[in-house]
């Protein structure tokens, strides 16, 4: 059962989220099956490339952010789902053996008049790498429902 | 007798257009349909969005979707993958950023929308509309790309749009191909 509702999340909240190890094997697969570049799939063809080195698919690291989320806190939530991402920036490569650990900021909380049961939670979300630098920034839209719905919120 | 009398051509303009021939903006290209089935979107979603309504069918039944759908970024990641697959680098050396990187290397996307959800056997139609193209000052044969990316049912109805920024090499730009070869590849 959920035990995080739209109440739950404070704007201006920050807070870090679990790990995800970037496997050769796993950046290999995922690039097979949705992003087949030589890049992305082969060392020499890596180093060679503006990446510097054999790296992950910037959408495998996108599934990664979402399987933390998921991991962090969404499955525990009333989440009903995302009409969107604002905006998604690749900021840096992330290399077999990258350990990425996700934090959350609460940027906006709008509750919505034509659908009370639920509210709109606008998210920061950014991928860290373990040295700190951010390897994904992303701004995404998450509907929650609330505890009250429709209750007026202070 | 050099290059002295000759005005500079500014970046972007029609005219450095016209002289390096940037690839055509403003067409729909289609780049390949793809029929999503239940065990696909079953696999993607467990190991990487593993939300009730996308992993468990009778929890899709019970949410306001009515039944099980996929993730969103799984519509994206076949998105990218049947948009890898409209480049043909065919030609170039193996060691050429043509061959390595035929589709870029992205800067990000942004305001993308999941319209409607993906049902499990339903066929989406994936296209992209290249918006801008700027010829890189630094880099010759490399270009930034701005491109609308969509997803849409047979009959029209959009299911995804996004906006996606990249550097990659002009040479291997899907709007060089024509039309038909990139359709029927995919």
């Amino acid at each position: 059962m959920a035990d995080l509702f739209f109440e739950d999340f404070i704007v201006g909240e920050v807070k870090t989220f679990g790990s995800y190890e970037f496997t050769r094997e796993e950046i290999l697969a995922f690039a097979r099956e949705f992003d087949p570049q030589p890049m992305h799939l082969d060392d020499t063809a890596g180093g060679a490339s503006l990446l510097g080195g054999l790296a992950a698919s910037g959408w495998h690291t996108c599934a990664v952010m979402m399987r933390l989320i998921c991991e962090g806190f969404l499955e525990r939530s009333a989440g009903m789902g995302s009409p969107g991402v604002k905006e998604n920036k690749w900021k840096a490569p992330v290399f077999p053996g990258d350990v990425l650990t996700l934090r959350r900021t609460v940027l906006e909380s709008r509750s919505s008049k034509s659908r009370p049961e639920m509210g709109l939670i606008t998210f920061r979300f950014e991928l860290l790498k373990a040295d700190k630098t951010i390897a994904l920034e992303a701004v995404l839209v998450i509907m929650m429902g609330r505890r009250n719905p429709g209750a007026r919120l202070a | 007798m050099c290059c002295t009398s000759v005005s500079p051509i500014e970046p972007g303009s029609d005219e450095e257009r016209d002289l390096i021939g940037l690839p055509q903006t403003g067409v729909r290209r289609e780049t390949g349909r793809f029929v999503f089935t239940e065990q696909e979107m079953l696999r993607f979603s467990r190991q990487y969005d593993p939300l009730p309504f996308h992993v468990d069918p009778e929890a899709g039944r019970q949410s306001q979707y009515g039944q099980l759908i996929g993730s969103g970024w799984h519509t994206m990641a076949v998105w990218m993958k049947l948009f890898v697959g409209a480049h043909d680098a065919s030609g170039f050396p193996p060691d050429s950023p043509e061959a390595i990187s035929p589709a870029g290397i992205g800067f990000g996307f942004k305001d993308l929308r999941w319209i409607v959800p993906v049902f499990p056997g339903d066929e989406i139609v994936f296209s992209t509309i290249l918006d801008e193209v700027r010829a890189s000052a630094n880099r010759p044969g490399w270009a930034v790309f701005r491109r609308q990316a969509l997803a849409a049912r047979p009959e029209g109805e959009e299911v995804m749009h996004f906006v996606l920024t990249y550097l990659g090499p002009l040479a291997t730009a899907i709007e060089y191909r024509a039309p038909d070869a990139a359709t029927a590849r995919a």
